[in-house]
């Protein structure tokens, strides 16, 4: 129903273009001095916070089968109670947080130099404020952000976002209501070399129309992560201004 | 409440400056943090406020739901609250590390709230013993600086007393049951009456004294604290001994008069940011800042 003018006027039910990205705001060091480093995202009304604790000693429960010549990279996300319009009433984890929390760990392993601090852990929590689409690539490129405050060595920005296919016209940044009637892929890639390390698909989309899908996900990360740069080299700036 | 280690000589250093009235930050005993109120943070609850004081970082949440009273209390709503620590607070609060903690507030939240005298709850009933407001109030802790409790209590004032409750602007009858008519014109709702809800004073003992706003390196150098509930008039609604400490009547008395002094300035400055707040309801900040001008500070 709301996608309706989609075809003919090119506009969404919240008034953007397809190609349009919901507007982005990004800080840094928001938990400063408490957290080695943070960060926060807000995509639209989607806001994730990401804190990141580290590297320091291995905890004790982990202290038993952990390799001395190894990093251990912990990862827990958890959404808050009011994050969505159906409220959730228990703040215990369940299914969805723990495969959340495994799935970022995996990106953060993918993108921190690995064993670069041997024997040592490295904590990256993320918490979603606010679920208005697109909360799983806002948590990755939180969690980027967060972990270039703390200063611990990255290969590549990792950024994510979210594209679909609707009534033959390719979207980018998918907010609640779209997300209800199409098709939402999730890409996530290394910003320099544009590798893909996350790919994640919920309900169909046609088969030849998911090279575009990709396509239009990958400009949109290009455009991320011009942003990403932009607040890291803002708050750099701020630093060297300073220090002189 | 997440730990912090000091030397033995950092924490001698720190006491010796209590009992002589200059804290490590340089405040007297009676000092607060400075700190801010926001609203709006969360756009898809009812009434939602961020409350900041130094580096303790609370969001407040409240959302209402229809539902149906109490048979014990026909004619009154409910509040319930919920508290999650958030392990960007701390890696202490990992997983299920919060839970104790969040219960305690919680449990300390609900009976303040509970008692007629801080809040009208009849306000909230639509139809007695049919319909009623359910307010649920998340607290989300998303940094913790030290006076955790206070600066929940003071956000959980300011949220239920910025939260639109939505007009109930009459009764159909359906099946011979009266339903609620709720308006739809979104600018028609009803805040919540606040102006008698008490603010908790908690304070730790440092030494032989008594300090308020205590950082997290004061707390760990107490053994416990009292958290005393003061009403805007000077009433203690509240007392409440947490920690391992051991009290002689004649400091608690003591302690109890200087919260409740302590308490009546919170409560009025609380009480002003609130009506601030409610006049500018519709404007929200995007970046988190302290605004220069609407800095809230409290001697």
């Amino acid at each position: 129903m709301a996608l309706d003018d989609l075809w003919e006027q090119q506009i969404r039910p919240d008034g953007r273009t397809p190609h349009e990205l919901r507007n982005i705001t990004c800080q840094m060091g928001i938990f400063h001095p408490q957290a080695s480093g943070s960060a926060s995202f807000n995509i639209g009304n989607t806001k994730v916070m990401a804190a990141v604790y580290g590297p320091h000693e291995v905890r004790s429960s982990q202290k038993k089968h952990h390799n001395p010549d190894k990093m251990i990279i912990n990862c827990e996300y958890s959404s808050a109670t009011f994050s969505s319009n159906e409220r959730k009433s228990s703040t215990k984890a369940d299914r969805k947080s723990m495969e959340i929390s495994s799935n970022l760990r995996s990106v953060m392993e993918h993108i921190i130099i690995p064993d670069i601090f041997p024997g040592s852990q490295i904590d990256v929590y993320v918490e979603l404020l606010q679920d208005d689409g697109g909360s799983y690539s806002a948590c990755i490129n939180a969690a980027t952000l967060a972990l270039v405050d703390a200063g611990i060595p990255i290969r590549d920005y990792a950024v994510a976002i979210t594209a679909t296919m609707s009534h033959s016209v390719c979207m980018v940044d998918i907010n609640a209501q779209e997300r209800g009637q199409c098709a939402e892929l999730t890409i996530g890639v290394l910003a320099q070399s544009n590798e893909i390390i996350v790919l994640e698909l919920a309900n169909l989309v046609q088969n030849f129309y998911l090279k575009d899908v990709l396509d239009e996900g990958i400009k949109g990360c290009a455009a991320i992560y011009k942003i990403l740069e932009e607040a890291v080299r803002q708050k750099f700036n701020k630093m060297e201004q300073s220090l002189v | 409440m997440a730990e912090v280690l000091l030397s033995e000589e950092e924490k001698y250093y720190l006491v010796l400056g209590v009992a002589q009235d200059i804290r490590v930050d340089g405040r007297s005993r009676l000092d607060y943090r400075s700190g801010d109120v926001e609203v709006n943070t969360v756009t898809n609850s009812h009434g939602s406020v961020r409350i900041r004081l130094a580096e303790t970082d609370v969001i407040v949440a409240a959302k209402v739901d229809l539902g149906v009273p109490k048979t014990v209390t026909p004619n009154q709503g409910t509040i319930n609250f919920l508290v999650d620590c958030s392990p960007t607070a701390s890696p202490d609060f990992e997983g299920r590390g919060g839970d104790q903690l969040a219960e305690t507030i919680c449990r300390i939240l609900s009976s303040t709230y509970a008692k007629s005298s801080s809040i009208n709850l009849k306000s909230l009933c639509i139809v007695p013993k049919e319909f009623c407001y359910i307010v649920d109030v998340d607290i989300l802790v998303l940094q913790c600086g030290g006076n955790l409790l206070d600066v929940i209590a003071m956000g959980v004032k300011a949220c239920l007393g910025t939260c639109e409750i939505p007009r109930a602007s009459g009764t159909r009858y359906d099946l011979g049951k009266p339903v609620p008519v709720f308006s739809r014109d979104e600018f028609q709702f009803d805040y919540l009456d606040v102006s008698k809800a008490p603010v908790i004073v908690t304070l730790p003992r440092v030494g032989r004294y008594f300090v308020v706003d205590a950082t997290l390196e004061e707390e760990s150098c107490s053994k416990g604290k009292l958290a005393i509930g003061v009403a805007p008039d000077g009433n203690i609604t509240s007392v409440d001994k947490l920690g391992k400490a051991c009290y002689q009547v004649r400091s608690i008395a003591a302690s109890v008069q200087m919260a409740a002094k302590v308490g009546v300035d919170v409560n009025k400055v609380l009480s002003d940011r609130i009506d601030k707040l409610k006049k500018s309801k519709l404007h929200s900040t995007k970046v988190w800042q302290a605004k220069q001008d609407d800095e809230m500070e409290v001697s």
